[in-house]
């Protein structure tokens, strides 16, 4: 290949190495994603939220940890319905990060109609957070998940202190564990931050299960800020 | 102002309405006074309010009527067509009595005095056939009460009309007793302060009278002045924007249901948009052939269209005909009702350029409104800031009403104010919907407890759970007591408490409060 003689020095090949890379298509037509903050990226093989997926997420933790995992989304847009969870703080929702003009809780109850209302949210929104204790039938989840392949929605399924459902067959799996809280002493300071082990698992390319320690920050409500420490030991700050 | 008001007046309606005639001897008699009698029954002396018994000592051969109110009003709705001919604005104020304004019939008919003769005319004639003769009066004055009171005066008159020229209706109710008023209590207070006429009454000046009797004595010295307590309903009536569609066969499946409601539909939004009205509350009304009956009220934050109307027409049946099996209807559909509920003016409406409205935003809009038609609006809930000190306070969650570009970015951004004592961040993320009772040792396994000044008894160092069994967790980092004393000026809602901040040698993390000597947990840290 020739060379022109003005690009022939090692840093101006860097810089169009770097411009081209900024240029690249970011959405290949394999992997629509949505994005997620920072070291999340480092965590998940595909650097986002594979649109289509379906995501679980257990362990004491890991409601702190799914609303992380999908801020970033709705800060660039993304509408989040949240169906169960009743007892989800809507201010934990905010505090997080999320737009508070594009979410909304659906609270199904009694009324056993948690299908319909998940196939009515199915390619309308684009993240779905669903409660696992809300029970469906083995042949429906089979239904909802072609369903969510085809048009392109996020399922997101949260187990608050449990492990996570193996009911829904899950791209990625998130188990969170080993919480450790900072800031509290005895009798002074207050709840600050925490790290948690995030075990990831999943099929295809996160099929190999790793672990990574995490650091769930929350400084002034607003910002969140982690750590993530993986086997080589890289530390990456992650904010707005 | 006052208006130029037409009364007619009946005062034996309650006996007219019996189908009783004239020559009978007749009384209405309700908590055993007789409130009304026939002519004939006046001669034999029986008078209003007099006891049931003494009527019939006076007259023995009298009849006794049960009051009706029903039948009153049912009956005088023919009078009250047939006055419908003059002026299209009458106003019923009770059986036996109805008004409106002369204004516009007045100069029609050839002046005050000709129309009240047309009127009495015309009803005494529908009267008479069955021997009701110059049983009615009709009145014109300034304003309602000198009408009414002209009127009654008019039915003991040879030609049934009493007309006060205008400007002169407080010279005519002077001299009338007070207690033709209507307020028993003031009329009595007025006898004795000597005050016997309304002219008396009426020579008062406005400031003292008001200082004296309040709002109440006001409107009674407007009355007496000649003046109205309000104008009559002067406006053209509202007019109805109800659609309605009858399917005929009934639609037993929900899209040729749609499809009868899309013409329903495309028809109310021709009629608001002629009047330059938008609708943003509309109910919608589904009947069966088997009697049921289905109302569900949707809102929209925008103006609805007709598209917007089909949808919410489809989802409202679908949710009904392919419901739980219980709630579901048994025949076809076949009656279909949409009634604005809430109309504005149409104000048009722009998608967003920049921020707004988007597709997007639309058919999240449109999935959510959806699922609302399943399972209720209050089902569905976006969060709103309120602020508040506790977790539960800072944000809430309102039902969901429509997405609207520039009215959700208020969702957000709405500025709190400080609320020192405020649980500090981050906040929990779980709140139980019951608060779960707990116990808070210390050392020694006895009770911890806040005093009245907010400290603690000892340091909390095990949490029991009422459910299990167990010793309990210990607790390996705790902070506060954060008192807290909201709301005390009201003793409704007066709350009083004091939060911990518990970590739990099982790594989980809690906010706790202590209530009337009661530990529970508020909430979560997951």
């Amino acid at each position: 290949m020739v060379v022109p003689a003005a690009f022939s020095s090692s840093r101006d090949l860097s810089d169009l190495q770097e411009l081209a890379e900024q240029i690249r298509p970011v959405v290949l037509a394999r992997q629509a994603v949505l994005p997620v903050c920072g070291p999340l990226e480092q965590v998940i093989p595909d650097r986002g939220l594979v649109r289509g997926s379906t995501i679980a997420l257990g362990g004491v933790g890991a409601t702190s940890l799914a609303l992380q995992l999908i801020a970033a989304a709705s800060k660039n847009g993304s509408w989040i319905v949240v169906v169960g969870l009743s007892d989800l703080a809507p201010v934990a929702v905010l505090e997080a990060g999320l737009d508070a003009g594009h979410v909304a809780f659906i609270d199904p109850g009694g009324s056993g109609r948690q299908v319909d209302v998940l196939a009515a949210l199915i390619g309308s929104v684009d993240i779905v957070v669903l409660d696992s204790r809300l029970s469906f039938r083995d042949s429906d989840i089979r239904r909802l998940g072609s369903r969510l392949r085809e048009r392109g929605s996020i399922l997101v399924v949260v187990s608050p202190g449990n492990e996570p459902t193996s009911q829904w067959s899950s791209d990625l799996v998130f188990t969170v564990h080993d919480q450790q809280w900072e800031g509290l002493g005895c009798g002074h300071g207050h709840l600050r931050s925490r790290r948690v082990h995030v075990g990831v698992g999943g099929r295809g390319r996160a099929s190999r299960n790793m672990q990574h320690e995490l650091s769930l920050l929350a400084t002034d409500g607003q910002v969140a800020v982690a750590e993530c420490e993986d086997g080589g030991g890289t530390v990456v700050a992650f904010g707005r | 102002m006052n208006v130029r008001t037409l009364v007619v007046s009946c005062p034996d309606w309650p006996v007219i309405a019996t189908a009783a005639s004239a020559d009978d001897v007749v009384a209405v008699i309700a908590a055993n006074r007789v409130t009304a009698t026939s002519p004939a029954a006046r001669a034999e002396g029986v008078e209003i309010g007099l006891r049931r018994r003494d009527a019939q000592r006076r007259c023995p051969g009298l009849q006794i009527v049960d009051p009706d109110p029903d039948r009153d009003a049912r009956v005088f709705a023919a009078i009250a067509a047939l006055v419908d001919r003059f002026t299209p604005r009458v106003e019923m104020s009770s059986p036996g009595s109805l008004t409106f304004p002369t204004i516009g019939p007045s100069r029609y008919f050839g002046g005050d005095e000709a129309l009240a003769r047309l009127v009495a005319a015309d009803i005494d004639s529908a009267l008479g056939s069955s021997g009701w003769f110059g049983a009615v009066g009709v009145g014109i004055a300034d304003g309602v009460f000198a009408a009414t009171h002209a009127a009654e005066l008019a039915v003991a008159e040879s030609d049934h009309v009493r007309v006060i020229a205008a400007g002169e209706s407080a010279l005519f109710l002077s001299p009338f007793l007070v207690s033709a008023l209507g307020r028993p209590e003031l009329a009595d207070v007025l006898q004795r302060l000597g005050l016997r006429r309304l002219g008396e009454f009426a020579a008062l000046k406005v400031d003292d009278v008001v200082a004296r009797f309040g709002v109440d004595g006001r409107l009674a010295h407007r009355l007496a002045r000649g003046l109205d307590e309000r104008p009559p309903e002067v406006g053209p009536p509202p007019r109805s924007f109800d659609v309605v569609a009858m399917l005929d066969p009934p639609a037993e499946r929900v899209d040729i249901a749609a499809f009868a409601a899309r013409t329903a539909a495309d028809k109310l939004h021709e009629q608001l948009g002629g009047e330059g009205l938008a609708c943003t509350r509309l109910l919608v009304v589904i009947e069966t052939d088997s009697g049921e009956r289905l109302e569900r009220v949707w809102r929209h934050e925008g103006a609805l269209s007709s598209t917007a109307i089909v949808d919410r027409v489809r989802w409202q049946l679908d949710g009904w005909l392919n419901g739980p099996s219980a709630q579901r209807p048994t025949g076809g559909v076949t009656r279909l009702v949409l009634v604005p509920d809430e109309v504005m003016p149409a104000r048009g409406r722009q998608q967003g350029f920049w921020g707004g409205e988007s597709e997007a935003d639309e058919r999240a809009g449109r999935a959510l409104a959806r699922v609302q038609g399943m399972l209720g609006v209050a089902a569905v809930t976006i969060p709103e800031q309120r602020g508040g000190r506790g977790p539960a306070d800072v944000v809430v969650r309102v039902p969901f009403v429509g997405t609207d570009g520039g009215d959700n970015e208020g969702h957000g951004a709405r500025v709190s104010a400080p609320w020192p004592g405020r649980v500090p961040s981050p906040m929990p993320t779980l709140l139980p919907a019951e608060l779960l009772p707990i116990h808070v040792l210390d050392v020694r396994g006895a009770p911890v407890w806040v005093s009245g000044r907010g400290t603690l008894s000892a340091e909390p160092s095990t949490v029991r759970f009422d459910d299990a069994a167990r010793d309990g967790v210990s607790i390996v980092g705790w902070a506060g007591p954060w008192p807290c004393d909201e709301r005390w000026w009201d003793q409704s809602t007066h709350r009083r408490r004091a939060r911990l901040q518990l970590m739990l040698a099982d790594g989980r993390a809690l906010l706790v409060q202590i209530e009337r000597g009661n530990w529970s947990v508020e909430a979560v840290y997951d």
